[in-house]
């Protein structure tokens, strides 16, 4: 006579169900929304915000829903990092592999000298479609809060009131959904920027 | 007569400044800016042909009011911990200072190139593409050297 020692098969199978069971109430006692935000993949909405455009007209971030959007900040005054990052983005939204419905929304940091009046010259310099913002400090700083963009305004000479704004100069890609896709460097050059925007629609 | 000396006297002064243009100490190639309005930028490429080091102390053209030699340095900032989840911060910061001076050692070369070493060019008008800005650069050691930059389309 053999004496089996485990429990047998049909009766563990009993156990599991039970557990399980018990184990779905429980979860169903939690509201769906609340778990997708603990374990569901982090979902960054792009900070809306309302500015001043080069046409002096108020321009709002989510008025552009449904087209992708590249924001990038700088200054007029800057030579040398801000127009090359404009010059590759020129470049890269006029590529034939990208859908071409892109905008690039470029944000003062430096708003006492960029008037709309000056980003329309500069902006165009660049591409006619290209949106250039401005406006008030007040209305500019939770904008750059939002967006993680520290600046700090430096003297170029001492001796003048000549001076550079040292600022943040990453590239937010957002989707057509308003979805933060992702984030690019001023050093990407025109075939990175190209991939970027294809990828981050 | 008097004419004949002098023509004479500035052949034989003119003659070693002659020669000495023939290879020059310094040289200046690929020198290009960007369609531009209230502040230019020129990049070029600086080569010292003499055996002892060389700057860049100055520059001149009839487009600029002023013209400063500039460098971009780049702050790397550690990522930041923001509610961005999957998609952390790795920005960067970079700042633009004036410097006295650009260095050119000798028997080698220097490039003003974006994010780098560039003049900043306080314009008296605007930069269209196609056109060329006549430059004139000042070092330390050659002496001033005339060259030009032509202005590239964006794209």
């Amino acid at each position: 006579m053999t004496v089996d020692p485990v429990t047998p098969p049909r009766s563990r199978a009993r156990v599991i169900t039970l557990v399980l069971i018990v184990l779905l109430l429980a979860l169903s006692a939690i509201p769906i929304a609340a778990l997708w935000r603990a374990f569901g993949p982090k979902v960054i909405v792009a900070p809306d915000f309302a500015l001043i455009d080069q046409d002096r007209r108020t321009f709002k971030l989510s008025g552009l829903r449904g087209h992708p959007v590249v924001v990038f900040f700088g200054y007029t005054h800057c030579p040398d990092v801000c127009p090359t990052t404009l010059a590759h983005l020129a470049q890269a939204v006029h590529s034939p592999t990208v859908p071409g419905d892109e905008h690039v929304v470029f944000i003062t940091v430096d708003p006492d000298r960029d008037s709309p009046g000056v980003l329309k010259r500069y902006v165009r310099l660049f591409d006619p479609q290209f949106v250039g913002l401005t406006g008030s400090l007040k209305s500019l700083e939770p904008v750059y809060a939002a967006y993680h963009m520290a600046r700090q305004a430096v003297p170029i000479n001492h001796g003048t009131d000549d001076y550079s704004v040292v600022h943040g100069t990453s590239l937010y890609y957002i989707g057509r959904d308003g979805i933060m896709k992702g984030f690019g460097s001023w050093e990407d050059d025109t075939p990175e920027l190209t991939q970027d925007l294809k990828r981050f629609q | 007569m008097m004419l004949r000396v002098l023509w004479i006297l500035l052949f034989v002064v003119g003659l070693p400044s002659l020669t000495s243009a023939e290879t020059p100490a310094i040289s200046v190639t690929d020198a290009w800016s960007r369609p531009a309005t209230g502040d230019g930028v020129i990049y070029a490429t600086l080569h010292n042909n003499a055996p002892v080091a060389d700057k860049l102390i100055g520059a001149s053209s009839p487009l600029a009011r002023h013209i400063g030699l500039h460098e971009t340095s780049e702050m790397k900032m550690p990522s930041m911990s923001t509610p961005m989840g999957k998609m952390p911060m790795t920005g960067s910061m970079t700042s633009m200072k004036a410097v006295s001076s650009i260095p050119v050692p000798a028997h080698g070369s220097t490039s003003l190139t974006p994010g780098g070493y560039h003049l900043m060019l306080d314009l008296r008008r605007d930069l269209k593409a196609g056109e060329t800005v006549p430059l004139r650069l000042h070092f330390a050691r050659a002496g001033w050297v005339t060259t030009s930059a032509q202005v590239r389309p964006i794209r």
